[in-house]
């Protein structure tokens, strides 16, 4: 089951290419053999670097969780919107993890964005945004519409691949919605069992 | 025929910023660059100097307050500084004494015939030296303690013509009311930038309020300094 997630998540990601906008629908269980499939499977198959911006819970755990599954974290650069609203621990000295005030900063994700691909000077990434259930918690759906469409478009102008990861349990109908409006592709990855 | 014509444009390098005005800003004016304390004007201002030197264009940065050290170390630190700009003399600091040839004591201008002499020495420099990005941080304070109005309207008027005659872009940076002071009257454009507070956060903005000959966007952008230069994205209008 695991493999089996991991390797359609990439196979999916394989076929549609660069410049293309997927958000990923798949159960809370499949949480780590979807990041698995994206990170170890895809982005390291394609060399792709890969900027992860997470809202649901801080870069460090994050950082440890792949690592814990064995996954090589070098190539993978944070943007951590949650760590300094809820004053978690912040490894300021890292090079790994920029800092966002508040998952309600939205443009300021998108700067750091911004920021981290002229770091890696035009090289391929793939950028993924973990989740947009919590990032919905923080927005409404209209601002939140507006700030993928932003990031989406500056993205795919770089050629990157653009992922937005949507937990089935926690999704919304409007987010859905318009998940299907500002994506090119929606990719259901199955249901909880 | 100079009136009519097309003026070329001087790409400020700052990518967000050549793109709101359509590819910079047009050679020879003279900018304001407003704003309250800790919104990134300085940060805008050198990142403009260094990018013209690092693409050829000789650039003189006229500091008034802080030692030039101390003005470059208040900014974060470009990834695109070169320190060898300033070796080879296409990034000069100043200070305003430099300009006053020993005529005041202080070092700073104190009479009607300092401030003569100071807009004519500028105006010299930028001629002698073929300096083609000019920035002023800041403007303001060069006239601490002056009661004359027509004092800081009269160099203003000076360097503004030095500009257009020279085909010299300049940033002067200030805290200037963009509405009603004599500067964003005289000067051919005018840039905001500012602290948007929404909910509990602070965003901080640029706005091209004026920028003569030029079609531009007048909408509010959020800005991030950066070890890359000023970054700047829309701001997000969903939640306003």
């Amino acid at each position: 089951m695991s493999e089996d997630v991991g390797s359609a998540v990439a196979k999916r990601l394989n076929d549609v290419g660069p410049s293309v906008a997927v958000a990923l629908e798949f159960p809370m269980g499949s949480y780590f053999d979807v990041l698995r499939g994206l990170v170890d499977d895809f982005a390291q198959g394609q060399k792709l670097s890969c900027v992860y911006i997470t809202s649901a819970v801080p870069a460090t755990t994050i950082n440890a969780s792949l690592e814990a599954l064995e996954i090589d974290t070098t190539n993978i650069l944070f943007v951590d919107t949650i760590s300094q609203m809820i004053m978690g621990d912040m490894e300021r000295a890292s090079n790994k993890i920029i800092y966002v005030e508040s998952p309600t900063v939205l443009e300021n994700v998108i700067l750091k964005v911004d920021f981290l691909s002229r770091r890696l000077k035009g090289a391929p990434m793939l950028v993924v945004v973990d989740s947009i259930n919590s990032l919905a918690i923080h927005n409404d759906t209209k601002m939140l519409s507006e700030f993928l469409h932003v990031l989406i478009s500056g993205l795919s102008a770089k050629e990157a691949y653009p992922v937005i990861l949507s937990i089935k349990e926690q999704l919304r109908p409007e987010v859905h919605e318009m998940l299907n409006l500002v994506c090119d592709q929606v990719i259901d990855l199955g249901h909880a069992e | 025929m100079k009136d009519t014509a097309v003026r070329a444009r001087c790409i400020t390098g700052i990518e967000g910023l050549d793109s709101i005005l359509g590819g910079g800003i047009p050679t020879g004016s003279l900018v304001l660059v407003t704003g309250v304390p800790g919104v990134g004007k300085t940060s805008l201002a050198l990142e403009f100097a260094v990018r013209g030197a690092a693409m050829g264009e000789r650039s003189l940065v006229l500091t008034t307050v802080e030692r030039p050290e101390k003005l470059i170390a208040s900014v974060p630190e470009f990834d695109f500084f070169d320190h060898r700009l300033m070796e080879k003399g296409m990034l000069t600091f100043l200070e305003l004494s430099d300009f006053l040839n020993g005529s005041s004591i202080s070092g700073r201008p104190e009479t009607s015939e300092d401030f003569s002499k100071l807009g004519e020495n500028i105006s010299k420099y930028i001629l002698e030296h073929s300096i083609k990005r000019l920035v002023i941080d800041t403007y303001h304070t060069i006239f601490y303690g002056i009661k004359d109005d027509s004092i800081p309207r009269d160099l203003l008027l000076t360097l503004s013509e030095t500009m257009y005659v020279k085909n010299c872009t300049g940033i002067l940076v200030a805290d200037a009311n963009p509405s009603t002071s004599i500067e964003s009257i005289i000067s051919d454009g005018v840039i905001i930038l500012g602290n948007l507070e929404r909910r509990s956060d602070l965003l901080r903005t640029m706005q091209v309020l004026k920028m003569k000959a030029t079609c531009h966007s007048r909408a509010k952008y959020v800005i991030d300094l950066t070890t890359c230069g000023v970054l700047v994205t829309p701001l997000l209008r969903g939640g306003l």
